[in-house]
């Protein structure tokens, strides 16, 4: 059998590249916080309602608006798992501050001031509750995918009823880093904070946008990133 | 199929040169041992995923033409895997009031308690099917054995069915030398004993996979919540059913016809209203009758 230098050294990175090693096979640890997602995503797939909808969740809320966070949760059985990628996936060491950096941090960028817990209320503030219901990265063939389900109530005075807002993208896996999964977590989050801000956006004092429409029970988005 | 492009890339240098060693499978006939054992396994229920799965054909037939094919099966393959993603959505929207999770701790528990043998402890619940997942349970029980049933729900690539299967695995820390490491002892050549079930609900006249999953979204999913139901109630007999195999019953099933129906395929142990029992030489296989 002739091999010259090259095929060597082809062999040697396939050797390297696939083979098993410790730090490959160690769990993902996502976070520690959440950041908004640099780049924008593509439009998600979906009626033209949908998209306005989702154009309308790109605007600034009103500057005085208020998230009154009164209840945070995470309601996912195994709460340490997030997904699996030859290991396990999991979510930060302290999850609270995570998902706290969600809220906080997502709800900012979409023009939001938060708070939490009753005693920071300001009279004006929106109150919200809301739950993590679930969030899975996993591959599928070359691409890795992943979805996040989100409940939220919210009201002015007293909470509305709750419903789910879910989405999932997904994007090709080039290395199965740490950190490819993590701004995959990071875009699909941006995603559901999207739709809460199209429902949540109506409710803030003055605001310029009348949503006359009824509320569906159940937000869903998906996006398919070719990058 | 847990790939990266630049695995996928290396594979291609690779395929020529290696090919996967045998490895030694696992008993499919729980031992005697562990029928008589007197404390009965510590039993761990892992469901790895947190949503109704989707599957897709994995194309590699560019394997052998470098890495042009490759980028060719790595196109093909995010194409589908895309589309499966954007037909799954729907379908897992119907779900959110359905305790998947919950469901698979109920059906083993049910299983499992039909077991004269099993003296079924409370069961733990993980989403980590990670070896090291299952050396830290080992490691922690003070059972001698633990059994790790592990549940897989997904629809087929054309969403013509809904498909669970679960692999029962179980590791005997006292059948094997003290000096044996804990991870070795998950090493299929050292489990005491491995049998995978499947039970598929398959759709009637299914057509595209468009409109396939459309009938199962119909109604908010009244049809996969009908599938899903009927499917672990079928679990609830068929595990026990499995485990109760001895060695003369997987002779005479090997030896039987075979068929292939609802993208699964094996010898015909029953064929009735209920539908089909086919076994694949790794476990029963329950093709239930078709969902209008």
């Amino acid at each position: 059998m002739g091999v010259n230098v090259s095929s060597w050294r082809a062999l040697a990175l396939a050797v390297v590249v696939l083979s098993p090693s410790k730090s490959i096979a160690a769990p993902l640890i996502m976070g520690p916080l959440y950041s908004e997602p640099k780049v924008s995503t593509p439009a998600p797939n979906g009626t033209e309602g949908e998209s306005r909808k989702m154009r309308q969740a790109t605007l600034p809320a009103p500057p005085t608006c208020v998230l009154n966070v009164v209840e945070l949760s995470d309601v996912r059985r195994d709460p340490q798992m997030v997904g699996l990628w030859r290991s396990a996936i999991k979510a930060p060491v302290d999850r609270a501050a995570w998902l706290r950096s969600v809220i906080q941090t997502g709800f900012r960028a979409r023009g939001f001031q938060t708070s939490f817990g009753p005693s920071e209320a300001a009279p004006d503030a929106v109150q919200v509750k809301i739950a993590l219901r679930s969030i899975w990265l996993k591959p599928i063939a070359t691409n890795k995918t992943g979805s996040v389900i989100m409940r939220m109530s919210a009201g002015r005075g007293s909470l509305g009823p709750e419903r789910f807002y879910r989405a999932d993208v997904t994007n090709v896996n080039w290395w199965g880093s740490q950190s490819e999964f993590n701004d995959l977590s990071n875009l699909i989050f941006a995603r559901v904070l999207d739709s809460m801000t199209v429902d949540l956006r109506p409710l803030c004092p003055g605001s310029p946008v009348a949503d006359t429409a009824a509320p569906a029970p159940v937000q869903s988005t998906h996006v398919s990133d070719a990058r | 199929m847990r790939t990266t492009i630049s695995q996928w890339a290396a594979l291609a240098v690779l395929c020529a040169v290696a090919s996967p060693a045998a490895a030694a499978d696992p008993p499919k006939i729980l031992p005697q041992a562990i029928r008589v054992a007197a404390d009965g396994p510590a039993v761990e229920v892992v469901v790895p995923q947190a949503e109704l799965d989707t599957s897709i054909n994995v194309d590699n037939a560019g394997m052998g033409f470098g890495l042009i094919g490759v980028a060719v099966d790595a196109k093909i393959n995010s194409d589908r895997a895309n589309a499966a993603s954007t037909g799954i959505s729907a379908l897992r929207m119907t779900l959110l009031d359905f305790d998947v999770d919950q469901a698979a701790i109920d059906t083993t528990k049910t299983a499992l308690a039909s077991l004269p043998w099993s003296h079924t402890h409370d069961v733990n619940f993980t989403r980590d099917n990670s070896v090291d997942g299952a050396v830290d349970y080992l490691s922690t029980s003070t059972a001698s054995q633990a059994a790790f049933v592990s549940y897989h729900y997904e629809m087929a690539p054309d969403f013509s069915a809904v498909k669970i299967s679960v692999v029962v695995a179980i590791a005997d820390k006292s059948a094997l030398p003290p000096e044996t490491k804990i991870e070795d002892r998950l090493k299929p050549r050292n489990l005491a004993y491995r049998q995978t079930i499947t039970t598929v609900a398959p759709l009637a006249k299914p057509t595209t996979g468009g409109e396939n999953a459309a009938r199962w979204a119909a109604n908010n999913g009244v049809l996969l919540h009908k599938a899903l139901s009927a499917s672990f109630a079928d679990l609830c007999s068929m595990i026990p059913r499995t485990l109760a195999l001895t060695d003369a019953d997987l002779k005479a099933m090997s030896a039987k016809d075979r068929k292939s129906i609802a993208g699964v395929s094996g010898t015909v142990i029953e064929d009735g209203p209920n539908g089909l029992i086919l076994f694949d030489g790794t476990g029963l296989i329950h093709v239930q009758s078709q969902l209008e």
